[in-house]
């Protein structure tokens, strides 16, 4: 294929709404990559701009348990040695407004891993100034640049879990 | 009648030497202080809707059955530091209630000695009058058991008899334990703990079996004469519900305790095992008060209820609930007034807020 054929295919994808699935992989293991969340939930959608803190060749995510400090909660990243497999992690920072105290802060992060079938998995945890924290299973499916997140809350005695969606693109860092 | 109280009714009844302006020993005036505090404000209250002083008020106590007065624990004397008054007299009147886990409100109200405590000076003064606020002045902080009478009172409209009963049937159950447990934590560096950051990066915790509580050197200490473990979970972040769920424990009661040693976050009080809702009108201070914020919200809030609930109906079909609570703010643990508008008949605010109230399903 001549690049002039490659760059008209390139164009032909994007225009109908669709990139090329061969893009996911370069733009997800840019370093400082950034993804663009929206967390859709009954209380309205939530955006959630995450940036690209962490990435591990040849490394899986550790069991839930050992991503949480046991006693603050914070989240303690832990990737396994492990052959064939990719992990990521996103940071984020919200601010919201708050009837009492005017704003609030909200940490978020997003533990990804892929595994050499291809499927995404992971956790999204999320601080917002109480502890315990809130820790998310993740399953991911990526199109492209796009990234859709089920999240399912890990939870303690008979509290229902909360169940949302997150959806967003990835994209490589916006200007200097 | 407990000593204490019949001796600040005799003393009533005589003329006792404070009213006259002659000190008393310290012990004499701690023992009598409180009671004749909340003495005062019956008489006010009974003096607004009926005129009665004092023994006519104790005398139908008597012929009702309330031979038995409640037993009170008195409050203390705080003398007003210099480092009180950096934000002024008005500064200090806040400053110094919530140091004590009080409103302001009631602070002054049990200090009518000090004649800018704004409904100046009347009646017997058991303590120097003061023209105001200013250090070496005494103050009178009441104990959390008069404060939960003077309210039971209010509602009686002066009836000490029935108050009398009401009180003692919330001493049998958990409300008078909640909340002098409650009022002890939110006062000084216990209650300066449950701020947002902290004292010092810590909090203080009497339940061993929390995440991060230690029997290490160093790991815990003794404030108040009573053992608190020093924990720290992280700098910043909201600690209403560790004071709460830590007021039931140090109360007797089972906090709700999650399986990685933390507390049941605000907003999910209605999920736990270890706690029953009540309705509204059946709500009574030392209860526990929550308030849902909404699917993902961080408005979520909990505390223990250290008043009635007073119900005002409103226009359009709402109705306004004021109540006061003892929980942990942004600074500190402290006592705080709350005004809700509500839909009428539901337990929704006119903003989607959902207020609860709880107890404590058993002894720990």
């Amino acid at each position: 294929m001549t690049p002039r054929a490659a760059a008209l295919l390139l164009l032909s994808a994007c225009a109908g709404g669709r990139v090329p699935p061969m893009m996911s992989e370069p733009v997800l293991s840019e370093p400082g990559a950034v993804a663009a969340f929206t967390v859709r939930h009954p209380g309205g959608d939530e955006p959630v701009s995450l940036r690209l803190a962490a990435r591990w060749e040849g490394s899986s995510l550790g069991p839930a348990a050992t991503q949480l400090d046991p006693v603050s909660t914070a989240l303690t990243p832990t990737v396994l040695a492990d052959p064939g497999h990719t992990a990521w992690l996103f940071a984020g920072v919200g601010v919201f407004p708050h009837d009492d105290l005017g704003a609030v802060r909200v940490l978020y992060h997003l533990l990804l891993e892929r595994d050499p079938s291809g499927a995404l998995t992971g956790f999204w945890h999320e601080d917002r100034m109480a502890v315990p924290t809130t820790l998310y299973d993740v399953v991911a499916e990526a199109q492209g640049h796009a990234l859709r997140l089920q999240l399912t809350e890990r939870v303690d005695g008979d509290v229902p879990a909360q169940r949302l969606v997150a959806e967003g693109l990835v994209r490589p860092p916006l200007g200097p | 009648m407990p000593d204490h109280v019949t001796r600040a009714h005799d003393q009533r009844r005589t003329g006792s030497p404070a009213a006259g302006g002659a000190p008393l020993p310290q012990a004499d005036a701690q023992g009598r202080l409180g009671n004749a505090a909340v003495v005062d404000l019956l008489r006010d209250q009974a003096q607004s809707g009926g005129a009665q002083d004092v023994d006519t008020l104790w005398d139908i106590a008597a012929a009702h059955g309330a031979s038995k007065a409640p037993d009170l624990r008195d409050g203390t004397r705080y003398t007003v530091r210099s480092e009180d008054l950096s934000g002024g007299e008005f500064g200090a009147w806040k400053k110094i209630a919530r140091d004590h886990g009080l409103t302001e409100g009631l602070l002054r109200a049990f200090n009518q000695h000090v004649a800018t405590a704004d409904q100046g000076l009347g009646g017997e003064q058991p303590m120097s009058a003061a023209p105001q606020l200013a250090a070496g002045v005494s103050l009178y902080v009441p104990s959390s058991d008069e404060v939960l009478f003077k309210q039971i009172a209010e509602r009686k409209q002066g009836d000490v008899a029935a108050a009398t009963t009401e009180y003692n049937q919330l001493a049998k159950g958990h409300n008078v334990a909640m909340l002098r447990t409650a009022r002890k934590r939110a006062s000084g560096d216990v209650g300066a703990s449950y701020g947002t950051a902290g004292l010092n990066g810590i909090f203080y915790s009497q339940n061993p079996a929390l995440a991060g509580a230690s029997e290490k050197a160093g790991r815990s200490e003794k404030v108040g004469g009573e053992k608190q473990y020093k924990i720290n979970w992280g700098p910043n972040f909201w600690k209403c519900s560790v004071f709460l769920h830590d007021t039931v424990y140090s109360s007797g009661y089972k906090p709700d305790l999650t399986e990685n040693k933390h507390y049941r976050l605000a907003g999910q009080l209605q999920w736990s095992k270890d706690y029953v809702e009540v309705p509204m009108k059946d709500a009574r201070p030392g209860d526990c008060w929550q308030r849902f914020g909404g699917t993902r919200s961080d408005e979520s809030h909990n505390a223990i209820l250290s008043s009635y609930v007073n119900v005002v109906p409103g226009a359009a079909g709402t109705e306004t609930w004021a109540f006061s609570i003892i929980g942990a703010e942004t600074d500190r643990a402290s006592d705080s007034d709350q005004r809700y508008e509500m839909k009428a008949g539901t337990n929704e605010t006119t903003a989607g807020k959902l207020v609860r109230f709880f107890r404590p399903k058993a002894r720990r």
